[in-house]
């Protein structure tokens, strides 16, 4: 089932409100209903009585696509599938926390600026080489990274020397929106906000730090960094995913100091 | 008739302004979606133009194709990124 919601570009969380008489794979998917390559969210949850989704949005389109389907049975029409049903659906206040963001830093500004444009539009723009409008960030947008011919598994790097940022094409259009935003506010800590470029985990907490501060989904930044470390599954990587975990936990509470354990 | 006391009046027009204020924030802050069913999805997304979409939104510029780079911004030299970091925890170790 699709509902047609107009969201006028505003920011905003999504109530979904579902009902099942037995336990079902429920799955939510909001896309753009006019730019190509444009997800907000993709997610399922097994709802057995009623559950309710929220879909946090600090960027929205003119009119979203709501597919709300059991995932057993597949995209229906109402009434075609009566295993679930759609309560409501409403427009709630975003809930921000832009405290815990250094808005005074203007490399910060700037950079969420550049970083939320692209990733709204990197669905439906050409790859090349795109610069911010005060000219402080570039970043090139390629069809794939590569070393030496090898395709490489990373969606984005960053020149620790010179702060270009590389994108893979072929990674972030399938990628939601908050999901590129996480990966590029990532690679933006290494080099303007982390106190040693090289340490992973000070780039994940630094780049969420302002990734939930906006307002973007938790959910999100689960899945991306679940799936980047899935295709390197390296103990290291396990200890940077069990951190994460535990700083968006953690970051309702405003507890966001990671203790030596 | 009884004529109530002042205070009191006002004491209670207060909180009934305060309560009529939340209320209308809540109902506000929530709006309830009619849920129209699309059946038929368009395709309008083949065509789609980004001149559409509110400045805040439009996509960065694109450099021409054999352009030069220009030079992003430089790493910020704080003190915790040159490993200077000063303790406020330990009164024999200021830095």
């Amino acid at each position: 089932m699709v509902i047609q919601v107009p969201t006028n570009f505003e920011e905003l969380t999504l109530v979904i409100k579902v009902w099942t008489s037995k336990p079902e794979k429920i799955v939510i998917k909001v896309i753009d209903a006019d730019q190509p390559n444009t997800t907000f969210t993709n997610r399922d949850k097994i709802v057995d009585g009623e559950s309710i989704f929220f879909v946090r949005m600090p960027v929205s389109p003119k009119n979203a696509l709501v597919y709300v389907y059991n995932d057993v049975n597949g995209n229906l029409l109402k009434g075609q599938d009566n295993s679930f049903n759609i309560e409501s659906i409403t427009k709630q206040m975003l809930e921000k926390k832009l405290d815990v963001i250094d808005f005074s830093n203007p490399l910060v500004r700037s950079f969420v600026n550049f970083a939320t444009r692209f990733c709204y539009c990197a669905g439906s723009i050409p790859s090349g080489n795109y610069v911010s409008k005060d000219g402080k960030f570039v970043l090139k947008y390629m069809p794939t990274i590569s070393d030496g011919g090898e395709e490489q598994t990373t969606p984005a790097r960053i020149e620790l020397d010179t702060g270009v940022i590389e994108v893979s094409k072929r990674q972030f259009i399938d990628f939601t929106v908050p999901n590129r935003m996480a990966i590029l506010l990532h690679e933006f800590s290494h080099v303007y906000l982390n106190d040693n470029v090289d340490d992973e985990v000070e780039a994940d907490l630094n780049g969420l730090l302002i990734y939930l501060g906006l307002g973007y989904p938790r959910i999100e930044a689960f899945e991306v960094f679940g799936n980047t470390f899935i295709n390197a599954p390296t103990e290291g990587n396990k200890i940077r995913y069990d951190k994460i975990i535990s700083f968006i936990d953690n970051f309702e509470h405003y507890d966001t100091v990671m203790k030596n354990e | 008739m009884q004529i109530l006391n002042y205070d009191i009046d006002k004491k209670y027009l207060i909180y009934a302004g305060i309560g009529a204020f939340v209320l209308l924030v809540i109902y506000a802050s929530t709006r309830k979606v009619d849920l129209i069913e699309i059946t038929a999805p368009t395709n309008a997304t083949a065509n789609f133009d980004h001149s559409s979409l509110p400045e805040s939104l439009q996509p960065p510029e694109r450099l021409p194709d054999n352009a030069e780079l220009p030079i992003p911004a430089k790493r910020p030299v704080t003190l915790n990124a040159i490993g200077v970091k000063p303790r406020f925890d330990n009164n024999n170790n200021i830095f």
